[in-house]
């Protein structure tokens, strides 16, 4: 007697939905177990630890946010540059891969989800540990809750650690898809970090067009602190608007490496050149 | 009766030059940087910050002059590892070096409080420990070692640079009146060398790549020479 076992049904294909899905599912498992970004999240815990042992996580107000902007956001782009030049050291020994190139970018700018989670846990954090331990200064004037504007500060954190945390890391995939030649990661990283910095010299409050501000002040007496502020001259939360149309701005660029959609493609990445002049003007207005 | 001359193809005569081509892509890219910067600055000194940078661009460089493409299919290597890749760093370093001085030159002129012995030092201790890195990395089977180590080079030194604050002391000079670590740096100049020179040694592997090679070499693998 023999068993004829029935044949295993073929399931219907997967969707383009389903596919990108999982994808990025892969993605984000592979950029949050690389050594890199493991390596910022060490450093922002450590720093974290530092301040909880202190009892002073928040010292100087929103000026807080330079640590976990560049461990989270810089590292982060090193990793998203790594992750998709990858794709292109495997070439010779896949000559055929199951989903398109415009798919498995879409996926890994939304593995760059992973930084950004983290840079949100990260500005609750500190929105906790500075209700738990307020930041004091000589002159009673800190740039934080309770001495600047609730808007303001919540702005300053999410276009400063979030926004930073999601950009960083957009950027790589953008630059590695378009530059992937050798130390195109290494040349990216020297200019994300020197725009900022050059950005210091450009008259308020234009400034305000780099991919990344300081917004606050401070004054210092012998090296030490005794106030800070957040600046009138640009509104964060336009800002954080102009930093979002950046972002968006970075995904389109990373999907136009590709010929498919390029039309519509170039349309939106119109629109949100627009929106973000617009967000610029009505930050600096 | 006729002589044919027959002149090498002119890649070929390009060929011993390739290694170093990171090197000046990374030197002239550093020198580009500090040219644009002094221009923004309108007459202001170059920022620290940016200097460090620029040390960060022409130090990375030379971690590239390791990558060997051809390692996983050659069989045969004609000269000891260690030996080869001396003449390869020589000739980088010498590129490096030439960059740095046009470094220093524009320094010098614009920003001359700068502290340029310090950053100097601060350069050949970083180039020694982007080449020791990459003997290291290169020496666990990876062949392209530049990209990991030149990466992590610039996370480590701008890493150090924004949480230099969280420190016990200073490492890199960041204010003009600071002091210059120019003891720490030729400690880790001489350690990088060591391990630059340790990690280079053949180890076997003469013997591991001969006799037709690992990976399928076979004759013709056996007659591909490395750099």
């Amino acid at each position: 007697m023999t068993t004829l076992a029935p044949p295993r049904s073929v399931g219907p294909a997967a969707t383009p939905g389903q596919s990108v899905t999982a994808l990025a599912l892969t993605e984000a498992r592979r950029f949050a177990r690389h050594p890199l970004f493991l390596c910022s999240l060490a450093v922002v815990l450590v720093a974290q630890g530092v301040g909880i042992a202190r009892q002073q996580v928040i010292d100087v107000g929103v000026e807080a946010t330079v640590l976990p902007a560049f461990f989270i956001g810089v590292f982060g782009f090193v990793v998203a540059h790594r992750l998709t030049t990858s794709l292109r050291r495997t070439g010779d020994l896949a000559d055929t891969a199951p989903v398109g190139a415009q798919r498995r970018t879409v996926a890994l700018c939304l593995a760059c989800l992973v930084p950004m989670t983290l840079g949100i846990l990260v500005i609750l954090s500190m929105a906790l540990f500075g209700a738990v331990w307020p930041p004091t200064m000589p002159d009673r004037q800190v740039a934080w809750f309770g001495y600047e504007s609730n808007l303001d500060v919540w702005a300053v954190l999410i276009g400063d650690v979030v926004l930073a945390c999601l950009g960083g890391p957009l950027l790589g995939v953008a630059v590695a898809r378009w530059a992937p030649f050798r130390g195109s990661a290494l040349l990216g990283m020297v200019l994300l970090m020197t725009g900022p910095v050059l950005a210091q010299a450009v008259p308020s409050p234009w400034y305000a067009a780099a991919p990344w501000v300081i917004f606050n002040d401070e004054r210092v007496v012998g090296g030490k602190y005794q106030a800070s502020w957040i600046l009138d001259a640009v509104s964060p939360a336009w800002w954080c608007g102009y930093a979002a149309c950046l972002c968006a701005l970075a995904v389109v660029a990373a999907l136009m490496r590709e010929s498919a959609h390029r039309r519509q493609l170039s349309l939106a990445g119109g629109v949100i050149a627009a929106a973000a002049v617009g967000f610029l003007l009505l930050a600096v207005a | 009766m006729s002589t044919v001359t027959q002149s090498r193809p002119l890649t070929d005569r390009f060929t011993p030059l390739r290694p170093v081509v990171p090197v000046v892509a990374s030197a002239g890219a550093a020198t580009l940087l500090l040219g644009a910067v002094t221009l923004a600055e309108r007459g202001g000194e170059v920022p620290l910050f940016i200097t460090h940078l620029v040390v960060l661009l022409v130090a990375a460089g030379p971690a590239y002059l390791l990558d060997d493409r051809s390692a996983d299919v050659t069989a045969v290597v004609p000269r000891p590892l260690l030996r080869r890749r001396s003449v390869i760093v020589g000739k980088g370093m010498l590129v490096a070096a030439a960059g740095w001085g046009v470094v220093v030159l524009l320094l010098r002129w614009r920003s001359p409080s700068a502290p340029l012995d310090a950053l100097t030092w601060e350069t050949a201790a970083l180039t020694w420990v982007g080449l020791a890195a990459a003997a290291v990395v290169s020496g666990h089977g990876v062949s392209e070692p530049g990209n990991q180590v030149a990466s992590g080079l610039g996370l480590l030194v701008v890493g150090v640079l924004v949480g230099q604050r969280l420190l016990p002391f200073p490492v890199l000079v960041t204010t003009g009146d600071g002091p210059a670590r120019i003891g720490w740096w030729v400690t880790a100049t001489c350690s990088a060398v060591a391990i630059f020179v340790f990690a280079s040694r053949q180890r076997g592997r003469r013997s591991d790549r001969g006799g037709g090679g690992r990976r399928g070499g076979g004759a013709a693998a056996s007659r591909t020479y490395r750099l």
